[in-house]
């Protein structure tokens, strides 16, 4: 027994060292699955709050060039307003405006909007911190977009904070179609470059050019469809059934600021659905 | 001021610098500078290791929950605080002198620069090795670890030569 003690004071650094090695793995470890650990992540109050005012200053710096952003977006919804104004115009006319105007339920998104306090894209797996949280309606496996496109899923959530998976992750996949042919594949990242995402399990047959744009296929619960993505940048032949398709992101993912976290109205029906019709 | 306020400050002041400002630099697109590395440098040597190794944990683990990245940071600064006094010992080969007056200005500068690359190339090892999680990855951790400790020993030595608190 004495002995047994003396040996574990002689090596008690070493032992200590080998256990602290072991909890961090196991840290590390969770880290490496989707649902990652509750306990360690920026969406915290105290890392959280550090972020949202570092933010500020570099906020400041980008200034400029966020405002042209935010004025083309504009733009182009003003234009979507007007083009809706004239559809809705034309419906009144008809006698279906009745129905119409009674199926306001069918509203299906909820925008959120939410500024980016710490992004990263430059690890395997990539996260990004938003300065919104469950005060603001930000729930666990909403999407995250913006103006240009895709930018992740929300995975944690704190009272005022959230931390989203980025595209740029490899546990990130999700449902896209190009846009002029309703061929569906599956978009993910291979950890190499930044902003190249690849799409794959494309049909054979599907006719595919370089500059093809990309969109959401809309078939999960998450992204509404139709959201860019980005477009094909370079397609690879394996042999002749499969092929590796990279797509150049219309984000560009080392400037990101302020984005919009969607809500799906109906995602606990469709759910539930679902759930109900596989039992 | 009282060393154990001294000491909290100190990592307090490392950590905000390297999360707000080193993470972010991103040279080439990957390397970040690892100042924070300056805690386990600047440790007193007199402080009991089994102190030294768990304050050296949990000091790494406030940057994984900064960065979102598990334990990486806590497991690489282990591993750094541990290996400290074996490369020290290995590369002054004085061991006397050293246990009782160590100063890093009684060093040349070559000799500081190793001690300061061989530590933060172990440290840039285990954070990229565990954040890559995949042995066929190897080569790409080498490299990584090897050019992000050729930034970090640069910086660190700027910053231990401007500032200087010996590890006493």
């Amino acid at each position: 027994m004495q002995f047994i003690l003396d040996l574990i004071q002689r090596y008690k650094n070493f032992l200590l060292f080998f256990i602290l090695e072991l909890i961090a793995l196991l840290f590390t470890i969770q880290l490496h699955s989707y649902h990652r650990s509750k306990f360690i992540n920026s969406s915290n109050f105290i890392t959280g709050s550090i972020y949202e005012n570092f933010v500020s200053i570099e906020d400041f710096i980008g200034l400029k060039e966020e405002n042209t952003l935010l004025n083309k977006e504009n733009e182009q919804l003003y234009n979507q307003i007007e083009r809706y104004k004239t559809e809705l115009e034309k419906l009144e006319g008809l006698a279906t405006t009745a129905v119409f105007l009674q199926n306001k339920d069918s509203v299906k998104y909820h925008y959120i909007s939410a500024s980016v306090i710490n992004n990263e894209y430059h690890h395997k797996d990539n996260f990004i911190t938003l300065s919104e949280g469950e005060k603001s309606g930000v729930k666990s496996d909403m999407a995250v977009v913006n103006s240009k496109g895709i930018v992740g899923i929300v995975t944690q959530t704190s009272s005022n904070y959230s931390v989203a998976i980025s595209v740029l992750n490899k546990y990130f996949k999700t449902n896209a179609r190009f846009k002029k042919s309703n061929y569906f594949g599956t978009i993910s990242w291979d950890g190499k470059q930044v902003n190249i995402v690849q799409l794959q399990d494309i049909p054979r047959q599907a006719n595919i050019q370089v500059g093809d744009t990309i969109v959401t296929g809309g078939k999960s619960a998450i992204f509404p469809k139709g959201v860019l993505i980005g477009s094909v940048k370079n397609i690879e032949f394996y042999n002749k059934r499969h092929h590796k398709i990279d797509i150049q992101l219309f984000n560009d993912f080392r400037k990101l600021n302020n984005v919009q976290v969607i809500e799906n109205l109906h995602r606990e029906e469709i759910i539930n659905l679902e759930n109900n019709s596989y039992e | 001021m009282n060393d154990t306020l001294k000491l909290i400050l100190r990592a307090i002041l490392l950590l905000l610098t390297q999360v707000l400002i080193g993470n972010k630099m991103r040279i080439f697109g990957f390397v970040n500078p690892q100042w924070s590395l300056l805690f386990v440098l600047w440790f007193p040597i007199k402080v009991e290791t089994t102190l030294f190794l768990i304050t050296s944990f949990f000091f790494g683990l406030s940057l994984d929950f900064f960065s979102n990245s598990g334990g990486i940071h806590a497991a690489a600064f282990t591993f750094v605080a541990f290996l400290r006094m074996p490369v020290f010992k290995k590369i002054l080969n004085k061991k006397e002198v050293f246990e009782k007056n160590f100063e890093y200005n009684l060093y040349r500068t070559s000799t500081k620069l190793v001690m300061i690359f061989v530590l933060s190339f172990l440290f840039h090892f285990v954070q990229f090795g565990l954040s890559y999680f995949d042995i066929s990855t190897i080569g790409t951790v080498l490299w990584k670890a090897a050019v992000s400790s050729i930034f970090t020993t640069f910086v660190t030595l700027v910053v231990l030569s401007i500032f200087s608190p010996n590890p006493q």
